[in-house]
């Protein structure tokens, strides 16, 4: 992954992005359809499913190999008003790549960036909570192994 | 739709598959029958830049990852577009590019400058889009050769002076060629490396 060399504009949008794509479609649509105004637009790449060859590294670091063959769904849309919006989610739920790109584009345009930006927040947040929950689960069942040091 | 920036990509063919099949049914249409007017059914195809639907739908239902472009100064402004939609690399010069899209006919390059293929690899050669002024059923040029019983004819406005007795300096080199489509609009007729011209 780039994201160290990306600049901070594209990190920002790196992060939403992968918030959308990850994010539960029904949270997307609730939020879609209880925005104030909902902007026209155009779908550039009406919502298609194909498959994405995902590539892995040993270890991160070795060779890269591919691992196997995903099913994603990928969207453009444009705004009538100008920006651009992609969105990219595994699986084969069309109207949630749908929703990812018409957010991705919202987000782009500075004045509703702003009001965009407690479902962002949210998604982030249980984004996480998940994550942590998931930990937790795991490190329940964490096994310490003790290995003899000897001292110099 | 106020203000789009000119390197925003306008929407594609609506159903890609079906509106890709049509295309291409039309397309082989034409190049079966050199000088035939065939007017694209493609109503999701938009001009953009200087090409109309038909070199647009064409452009959209033939290219690919595969097939490099060449745009003349013209035409660039439907570069964003073809290569959202298509992923069609940019040519490094236009002797290596798959297919050739002409904007300004009156500016067309050197014929023999485009890739004529090989003896051994004939279909390596360019496919040239021209965008013409008119196509008229009924025009001075008169067309012969495989897939025309007899002869043809077509009118061609736009195309440099001197453009139909250089085309004819290729005819030796067959199977190397250049195969044509010249648009206009949403119509379209083809002339393949194989029919002989006269005007």
């Amino acid at each position: 992954m780039l994201h160290s060399s990306a600049s901070p504009d594209t990190a920002d949008r790196q992060r939403w992005m992968a918030l959308l794509a990850k994010a539960d479609p029904a949270v997307l649509e609730a939020h879609w359809q209880g925005l104030d105004e909902r902007p026209l637009y155009t779908l550039l790449r009406p919502a298609e499913t194909g498959l994405v060859m995902v590539r892995g590294r040993i270890s991160g670091t070795g060779a890269p190999f591919n691992l196997g063959e995903m099913t994603m769904t990928r969207c453009a849309v444009r705004l009538d008003d100008g920006p651009v919006g992609f969105g990219h989610v595994a699986g084969r739920s069309r109207r949630h790549a749908e929703l990812a790109a018409l957010f991705d584009a919202m987000l782009q345009d500075a004045r509703r960036q702003a009001g965009l930006a407690p479902l962002i927040d949210g998604l982030a947040q249980s984004r996480e909570t998940a994550r942590r929950a998931a930990e937790a689960e795991i490190a329940a069942t964490k096994v310490d192994f003790f290995t003899m040091v000897r001292g110099e | 739709m106020s203000a789009v920036p000119p390197d925003t990509p306008l929407p594609g063919l609506a159903d890609p598959v079906g509106d890709s099949q049509r295309i291409f049914r039309h397309v082989l249409d034409a190049l079966a029958n050199p000088g035939r007017i065939v007017t694209l059914d493609a109503p999701a195809a938009l001009p953009a830049g200087p090409f109309g639907r038909g070199a647009i739908g064409t452009a959209l239902a033939l290219l690919d990852f595969e097939t490099s472009i060449w745009l003349d100064e013209a035409a660039a402004a439907a570069g964003p577009h073809l290569r959202f939609h298509c992923n069609c690399p940019l040519a490094p010069s236009r002797d290596q590019a798959a297919f050739v899209l002409i904007g300004d006919p009156a500016t067309l390059p050197a014929l023999d400058g485009f890739s004529l293929g090989s003896d051994t690899y004939p279909d390596r050669s360019a496919t040239l889009l021209i965008e013409v002024a008119a196509l008229d059923p009924a025009g001075a040029l008169s067309l012969s050769g495989p897939g025309i019983r007899d002869q043809a004819r077509l009118g061609v406005t736009g195309l440099r002076a001197g453009f139909w007795p250089e085309r004819a300096t290729l005819a030796p080199l067959f199977p190397r060629g250049l195969d044509l489509i010249l648009t206009c609009g949403d119509r379209l007729a083809a002339i393949p490396r194989t029919t002989q011209v006269e005007e």
